[in-house]
């Protein structure tokens, strides 16, 4: 086994802000990082870095049987030193813990931290459709990043 | 065929495993001509579908083909039905989905010329074409694969052909997240049922031409995603129960050209299909948590004909593997709903299926026999599916009103709040479709579907 890689999962509504947090805070040049995106918005992935679509689908829902395999020929076929999973606007990080609690043959994995992306200016209006939903998401969240845009 | 009244007089007579229009198959297995039979549906363990790997996904179907039948027949199953829903590959691939359809009709084959299991098979290929942004409805790669997979396993011998079709779900998507009531009336009232007209119009030529019965489209993309994000707290739940109703007008297009059932198991709206056109229906409820969660597993199971379990993949529990522990667990059910109605306790029985889930979640409150059918007399009131698709919103939301008033209904405080949201939605929404349509165009997002698709 060689170099151990952590595991980003990046979660939030659409047009929260996940695209361009990651491009500024996640994605650092000169460090080996490839994104695996579930859901395509407006802001675009920085160039140079390797950018793959999820194919399973939703990894917490109908993709999760397939998440992790995928996960795992991700990982061989770019050997990154850091993976961001961009994950759609369903997608509940609280089942994305329970998948990635069965990650023991992921053995490449150092780590994994969840972040929750929230726009300020939309949150109320989100908050009044998905209420108990952005409850869960704040429960299982390493990190909750505010952006206002 | 346009239904202009119920198949049914009273809700007294309707009851599962009988309907007014029972389907018969070439080997004589009647659905819904008395007798309640199981509906397996099975997949893969997670595994690539490659040209290479295709040796290793012919040997596990043949193992679970052969581990259900063999449960089938050592519980004494009357019958069973067998649905093959492919994955995305073996649509893609036609050959592929084709093939494996025949591996597991010779196996349903072999068990009823050995052991005298009658079972028919339902073939449900994947509507591909929402893989290409924005989808391009009636042309295409994804079509032409869509229709060699319907062709190949109907001139295979397939029984039943059904689909969960995807027309408008590109627009619905974001409706959904949004608890949108609007847009989701424009997407099934006005793009869905537009392209059921057409893909129905094909499938059951298909059907037609090979010998297949054509069954049914489940809006699964549509209420089945609204009922599992409700669960998860996204949505709100009375945003789903609506949906769930009001996707009906849309799987109606379906019977009013040519599918003929049983409907697809996932479609929980298949009730109110059952009580307008008398077809039969599967349904899926406790017996589908392998696949899902729902707020309706017991009332799930009041009106089918068949009853299925959603889907399971190929995985060993302590029992066996898990598409036999389904089998098993529908035949005892099955057993059990046919035993009450032989002893004349058919409607006792759906009685307290209903009762024991239908005032603890508004989805589950829109399927009561009575609500079915204040529900289904209203969609058969118009004739063209937008008015059918509104007036069900419009009619949904007052059984649901009605019923807290009676307070017989529970929802929470944020569920109550949305039904005043979602009234005030629809009050705002033009009775003419052509009015509706030209707001719309306005207000959706032109990048996200083709209109020349759907002929508008």
């Amino acid at each position: 086994m060689g170099s151990k890689t952590t595991l980003h999962i990046v979660a939030g509504f659409k047009g929260a802000g996940k695209t361009t947090y990651i491009n500024n805070n996640l994605l650092i040049y000169g460090k080996k990082a490839a994104v695996l995106l579930n859901e395509h918005g407006a802001a675009k992935i920085r160039e140079g870095f390797t950018v793959r679509d999820l194919k399973s689908g939703c990894p917490c829902c109908d993709g999760a049987r397939f998440f992790l395999r995928d996960l795992q020929n991700f990982y061989y076929e770019f050997t990154p030193e850091e993976i961001i999973v961009e994950l759609s606007s369903f997608a509940n990080l609280e089942e994305m813990y329970r998948i990635m609690q069965h990650r023991f043959s992921l053995r490449f994995l150092s780590g994994v931290r969840y972040y929750y992306v929230i726009n300020t200016k939309t949150i109320s209006s989100r908050e009044l459709i998905s209420g108990p939903f952005i409850k869960t998401q704040l429960q299982y969240a390493d990190s909750v990043i505010l952006t206002r845009h | 065929m346009e239904f202009t009244k119920l198949a049914y007089e009273s809700t007294d007579d309707f009851l599962y495993g009988i309907c007014p229009k029972p389907v018969e198959t070439r080997n004589g297995l009647v659905i819904g001509g008395g007798e309640m039979y199981p509906e397996v549906n099975f997949t893969l363990p997670p595994m690539n579908i490659t040209k290479d790997t295709m040796p290793e996904v012919r040997r596990i179907y043949s193992e679970i083909i052969e581990g259900v039948l063999k449960k089938a027949y050592e519980l004494h199953a009357p019958g069973l039905v067998i649905e093959f829903e492919t994955l995305p590959e073996m649509t893609e691939h036609p050959e592929w989905g084709i093939e494996i359809h025949k591996i597991l009709r010779d196996a349903m084959h072999n068990y009823e010329d050995k052991y005298g299991l009658k079972s028919a098979i339902r073939m449900t290929p994947n509507d591909l074409r929402e893989m290409s942004r924005p989808p391009i409805m009636r042309s295409g790669k994804y079509w032409e694969a869509m229709v060699k997979t319907f062709e190949g396993s109907a001139k295979d011998g397939a029984d039943f052909l059904s689909v969960e079709s995807t027309g408008g779900k590109e627009i619905n998507d974001e409706a959904i997240m949004n608890a949108d009531l609007r847009t989701s009336i424009f997407a099934l009232g006005c793009l869905a049922s537009r392209d059921m007209k057409w893909l129905w119009t094909n499938i059951t030529q298909i059907a037609k031409e090979n010998g297949s019965i054509p069954a049914g489209d489940s809006a699964c993309g549509f209420a089945n995603t609204s009922m599992v994000l409700a669960e998860q707290g996204f949505i709100p739940k009375v945003y789903a129960a609506v949906m769930r109703a009001m996707v009906t007008p849309r799987a109606l297009v379906a019977i009013e050209n040519g599918a003929i059932g049983p409907s697809k198991d996932c479609a929980y709206e298949n009730v109110y299909l059952k009580a307008i056109t008398g077809t039969p229906i599967t349904l899926e409820g406790k017996s589908a948590a392998c696949a899902h969660f729902s707020p309706r597993g017991n009332i799930a199971l009041a009106v089918p004909d068949l009853w299925s379990n959603e889907s399971v993949q190929q995985v060993k529990l302590l029992s066996g593997f898990a598409p036999v522990v389904s089998t098993e667990q529908l035949t005892y059910d099955c057993r059990l709903m046919n035993i009450a109605a032989k002893k004349g306790h058919a409607k006792l029985m759906r009685d307290l299926l209903v009762e024991s889930d239908c005032y603890l979640d508004p989805q589950a409150y829109v399927l009561t026999p009575e609500n079915v059918f204040e529900i289904s007399r209203e969609i058969v009131k118009t004739s063209d599916p937008f008015s059918r698709t509104l007036n069900t919103a419009r009619k949904t939301l007052e059984i649901i009103r009605r019923g807290l008033d009676k307070k017989e209904l529970t929802i929470d405080e944020r569920d109550l709040r949305w039904l005043d949201i979602l009234e005030s939605q629809v009050e705002e929404i033009p009775e003419d479709e052509e009015e509706f349509i030209e707001e719309m165009k306005d207000e959706v997002d032109e990048t996200k579907y083709r209109p020349e698709e759907y002929g508008i």
